[in-house]
Formats: structure tokens, C-alpha cells, sequence
């Protein structure tokens, strides 16, 4: 068990040194931060005493280096325009991204896990179609589109919720629902599959021979096998959960960590850019990390086996 | 030979392929209007439907007066060689890299199993906004961009079926013979992985054009005055108050396209392989 938790954490050190070189290497070889702060017309004097002042002339290893050394104490610089800490802003703006995150998730655990089962224990029944017909639907659907006539439909022509904005519950409503889109297809897919493999099981045949009944059968044996797979997508899925709320904090100018991020990068605040990835990355290794630490705390096969298949 | 029900899916999301690549390529044909051409007479007109609305411009016309109609129509082209061109970028490059890592192991593999470790755990849409934003928005750069960041998932699969093949007697049997692994991989491990890689990358084309539209919806894409459908929602965003179609018809034109192709791919991964369920799971995008 310590040998894989510690093979785990390895493998997440080694990811966010990646994702700390990948983002650096983006912003410093292949942009150049002296152009995108100067006006065109800056002469060749004026690059040169910019590109010094901000240690751009260093060998890039060594920029490198002192780079992560600020990262790994949390400095990420100022931003460009307001001169405020870089991680500061984020921080700020980091609860926000957390309850939309959050409310999302719930909208497509509470829709799509009692749809997937619904959908495995009535194998190729109307409402199982059905759900594969909604899943198909929901997975082609730009939810910038739909985060859009969300809005136009109860906000513009309904009047009921409100179109942007964070504050009351209501202003969470359009926001979840749209995140709760993107996510909920693929949850119901694999709850449904994960559910009808645990069904055709010998020891549910078994327990079904000896007379158990199906209620009995599906929540004792079932769900509770179930399970285990079931959060370890979830967790598995933060990934995609915060890309979704890049596009839904953009839609519904939810004042989030992402909508800072994207702002950041039109107006080319690299500092901002920087330390937004960094963090959001570092936010999903963390909770990918965990979600397999957790799990095989809960299921000996993967701790002794020393990994997920 | 899967029975015509199960082909249904095949069929409808094939149907709407063929019309979205109909659009692309005859679009001088297809459209009634010049997508380009602006008449100040008459900006925002409604939809056919619409009181005020004519057969003249179904789709009614857009703030500069040009037609919705033609100018979706012509965002087929961007929508389609953008998602096959980086389909086939990402595909080249996460296929040849699975292939090494799972052929070779050792060194090659390590690196390339903790780059894809790394670019998973990457918010993907930030990744590609910020990267597109260093090099300049244009349509090379964010194929280019989409292509560079979208291969981990072919690798992740073609790495685990090629370790798989490996030890398989036919490769085995091979190198025995004195085959190179370059012809080992080219002739013997590569057609075998040929069908899920095609139902891969054809799923992979709808989730590029949503990517695709939504970096021309933030204007970070194709730019203006060239019809995208991402850069159309985009304009019409701003009229939701008033003029709602302008945001609704470009957006059912994604969501249309993207729906028969992930029906198309579905279809397809039945009739090749009906055993085997893909999972694409944990995906960071």
C-alpha cells in the first residue's frame, strides 16, 4: 500500500514539473512576453532595457529555474495591468470556480446516476433508449450554445433567472445546468456499463439462484460493487469538469478562475496566464491523485496489483 | 452482418455527414447569396417564419445585412477542414508516439507515457486558448495548436494494444524471421489497430469542431469577415436581446454536425468491433 501511494505521488511530482516546463516553454520559447508588452513601434534600445529589467536575457535554463523556484513558493509575478500578486487574483476568484464545479457535478451525478442504473437494469427497454438517445444528444452539444439559449429562453423570454452574474442561488442555476450537460452523458454511459457488468457477475447469478430479492440484489450487491468505478470516474473527470468551466464561466461571465484565465489571455497578462494554468493544472493532478489513493484504499485488488488497469 | 436497426445510427449520422461535407465543398453552389456581400438596406432581418421574414433570406441576415443562410453554409468549410485537418495532425502524431513507446518500452516509453501524463492533467481549453494567443489567432496556428495538444488520447490506446501485439506469436514469429520493427509496426501491429483508431478519430473530429468554434467564438479562431460558426455565435451573442436566431442557427449548425458524427463514429465502432467498448474516460478538454 505505501509502495504504491508513494509510486503515486512520484508520478504526480514528475506531471507537475511537466506542467510547469510545458507552461514556461510556451510562454518564454515560443511567445516572447518583451514583444506583446511593448507598442510596435518600440525601438531595439527599448526591448533590450525591457528584456534586462524583466531577466529576459538570462540563458533559459536559468530563467527556468528561477521561474519554478517563485512558482513552488506561490509567485507567479504581478499582473500586467493591475499590478496586483498574480496568485492573489486567482485565489480570489478560486472559490467562485469551486462552487460552479461543484453545483455541476451535482446536476449530473443526481440526473445521470439514477438514469444509468435505470437504463443497466432495464437493459433494452423504451427508457434505456431513450437515455443512450439523451446521452448521444447531450455529448454532441456545444454547451456554449446551450449555456447561450439557456440564457435567451429563461432570462431574455422567461424573465425567471438571471443571465451572468454570481450572488444568489439563482444566478447558479443556468451556470450548473449548462456544466451539468457536459458532464452527465459520459456519467450515465459508464454507470450504465459499470452497473450491467457488475449484473452479469457469477455472484449475482448466484445470490439470485439462492432466492435473494432483485431490490435486495441490486443496492446490497450491486450498487455497492458498482461504486467503486463509478467515483473513480468521477474523479477522473475534474479534468474535463474544469475545462467545461472554462467555456461556462466564459458564457455566463461567472467570476471564476477560468473566465480570469481567458480574460487574461486576450489582454496577454502573462504573469496571470501563467499562474491560472499552473493552479487549475495542479488542482487536477491533486484531485486525480487522491481519487486513486482513495480508491485503493477501498479496493485491495489495486493496492497489491499496484495499479488501476 | 449487424441487422438494418443497428445500422440506424450508421445511416442517420452518415446522412448528415454527407451533407455537412456537401455544404463545404459546393458551398458557391449551395448557398443562395454571397456569404460576403453586405446590403446596410436590410440588417437583422427575421427568420422566414417571422413576421417581416421572406423566402428571399431564409435564415434572415445578420447586423451588416449579409445572409445567415450562405454564411452557414460556408462555415461548413471552416468547421470540416478544421476538424479533419486536426484530426489528422493529432492522429499522425499520437499514433506514431504509441506505437514507439509501446514497441520499444523502456527510455521512450517513460517519456512519452509522462508527457501524456502531463498534457492530460492539463486544463485542455486553456492550454490551447493561451497557446493560441502566443502564436496569433489564424486558421494554421489553431490547427496546428488543436493537432499538438489532442494526440495523448490516441497514444494512451495504440500504446496499450501495441504492448498487447508485442508479445502476440504472429510479431514474435516476425522479428524471428528477421523483420525490421519498422516493417513489424507498418505491416503486422499497425492494420490491427487500424478500425479503433478510425472510430477514434472520427469521434475525435466532432469534439475538434466544438473546439474549433469555440476558439472563433472568443475570436481567438478563424477571423472576420470569414464565415466560421463559432465566430457567427460569437457576433450574435451580442443580440440575444433582440435578435435571438442570430446565436440559435449556428449553434444548431454545430451541434447538428457534431450529433451526426458522433453518430457516424458510434455506427461505426458497432459494425467494426461489436465486443468492444471504448472508453474515453478522465478526458481533460
Amino acid at each position: 500500500m505505501r509502495a504504491y501511494v508513494v509510486h503515486r505521488l512520484l508520478q504526480a511530482v514528475v506531471v507537475c514539473l511537466g506542467i510547469s516546463l510545458i507552461t514556461f516553454a510556451l510562454l518564454h520559447v515560443v511567445g516572447n512576453p518583451v514583444l506583446l508588452l511593448l507598442p510596435q513601434d518600440a525601438s531595439e534600445v527599448d526591448v533590450a532595457l525591457l528584456r534586462s529589467r524583466l531577466g529576459l536575457d538570462r540563458p533559459l535554463w536559468i530563467q527556468y529555474a528561477a521561474f519554478l523556484g517563485d512558482a513552488v513558493r506561490g509567485d507567479f509575478g504581478r499582473s500586467l495591468f493591475t499590478q496586483e500578486s498574480a496568485l492573489a487574483l486567482i485565489l480570489e476568484r478560486m472559490p467562485a470556480t469551486l462552487e460552479l464545479t461543484f453545483a455541476g457535478m451535482l446536476v449530473a451525478v443526481a440526473v445521470a446516476i439514477p438514469l444509468g442504473i435505470v437504463a443497466a437494469v432495464r437493459r433494452g427497454s423504451v427508457t434505456d433508449r431513450l437515455c443512450t438517445v439523451g446521452a448521444v444528444a447531450g455529448q454532441a452539444m456545444p454547451i456554449f450554445w446551450l449555456g447561450i439559449m439557456l440564457i435567451i429562453l429563461f432570462a431574455v423570454k422567461l424573465r425567471l433567472l438571471p443571465a451572468s452574474g454570481r450572488g444568489t442561488l439563482g444566478h447558479l442555476v443556468l451556470p450548473a445546468l449548462t456544466l451539468g450537460v457536459y458532464l452527465a452523458p459520459l456519467t450515465m454511459r459508464l454507470t450504465r456499463s459499470e452497473v450491467l457488468n457488475v449484473l452479469t457477475q457469477d455472484y449475482i447469478r448466484t445470490a439470485r439462484a439462492k432466492g435473494v430479492r432483485e431490490a435486495v440484489l441490486l443496492y446490497k450487491h450491486a450498487l455497492r460493487n458498482a461504486a467503486i468505478p463509478i467515483v473513480t470516474i468521477l474523479g477522473l473527470q475534474f479534468g474535463r469538469l474544469l475545462g467545461g468551466a472554462v467555456v461556462t464561466e466564459t458564457v455566463f461571465a461567472w467570476p471564476g478562475v477560468a473566465s480570469l484565465a481567458v480574460k487574461a489571455i486576450r489582454t496577454y497578462d502573462y504573469p496571470v496566464v501563467q499562474g491560472a494554468v499552473i493552479l487549475l493544472a495542479l488542482l487536477i493532478v491533486v484531485v486525480n491523485t487522491l481519487t486513486d489513493v482513495v480508491i485503493a484504499c477501498l479496493d485491495p485488488r489495486i493496492r497489491l496489483e499496484g495499479g488501476r488497469a | 452482418m449487424p441487422s438494418l436497426g443497428r445500422a440506424r445510427p450508421l445511416l442517420a449520422g452518415g446522412v448528415v455527414v454527407a451533407l455537412a461535407l456537401l455544404a463545404a465543398v459546393g458551398a458557391p453552389w449551395v448557398a443562395p447569396h454571397d456569404p460576403y456581400a453586405q446590403d446596410v438596406g436590410a440588417r437583422l432581418l427575421p427568420p422566414v417564419w417571422h413576421p417581416g421574414g421572406s423566402w428571399e433570406r431564409p435564415l434572415g441576415t445578420d447586423a451588416l445585412g449579409r445572409d445567415v443562410l450562405s454564411r452557414i453554409v460556408y462555415g461548413a468549410r471552416v468547421s470540416v477542414s478544421a476538424g479533419a485537418l486536426a484530426v489528422v495532425l493529432s492522429m499522425t502524431l499520437g499514433v506514431t508516439l504509441g506505437l514507439l513507446a509501446g514497441y520499444y518500452g523502456g527510455t521512450i516509453d517513460a517519456v512519452v507515457s509522462n508527457l501524456v501524463n502531463v498534457i492530460l492533467a492539463f486544463p485542455f481549453l486553456l492550454l490551447a486558448l493561451a497557446a493560441v494567443a502566443v502564436v496569433g489567432p489564424s486558421f494554421t496556428n489553431m490547427i496546428v495548436v488543436l493537432g499538438v495538444t489532442g494526440w495523448p488520447v490516441y497514444t494512451r490506446v495504440v500504446r496499450a494494444e501495441t504492448l498487447k501485439y508485442r508479445q502476440l506469436e504472429f510479431v514474435v514469429a516476425a522479428r524471428a524471421l528477421g523483420v525490421g520493427s519498422g516493417r513489424i509496426l507498418r505491416a503486422h501491429v499497425l492494420p490491427n489497430l487500424a478500425n479503433t483508431v478510425i472510430v477514434m478519430a472520427s469521434l475525435e473530429v466532432a469534439r475538434m469542431i466544438i473546439l474549433e468554434s469555440f476558439l472563433s467564438f472568443l475570436g481567438l479562431g478563424i477571423q472576420p469577415p470569414t464565415p466560421s460558426w463559432g465566430g457567427m455565435l460569437g457576433e450574435g451573442r451580442v443580440y440575444v436581446l433582440t435578435h435571438w436566431w442570430l446565436a440559435a442557427f449556428p449553434g444548431l449548425a454545430i451541434f447538428l454536425t457534431t450529433l451526426g458524427i458522433n453518430l457516424f463514429g458510434d455506427g461505426l465502432r458497432d459494425l467494426l468491433d461489436p465486443h468492444r467498448v471504448l472508453l474515453g474516460a478522465a478526458r481533460t478538454e
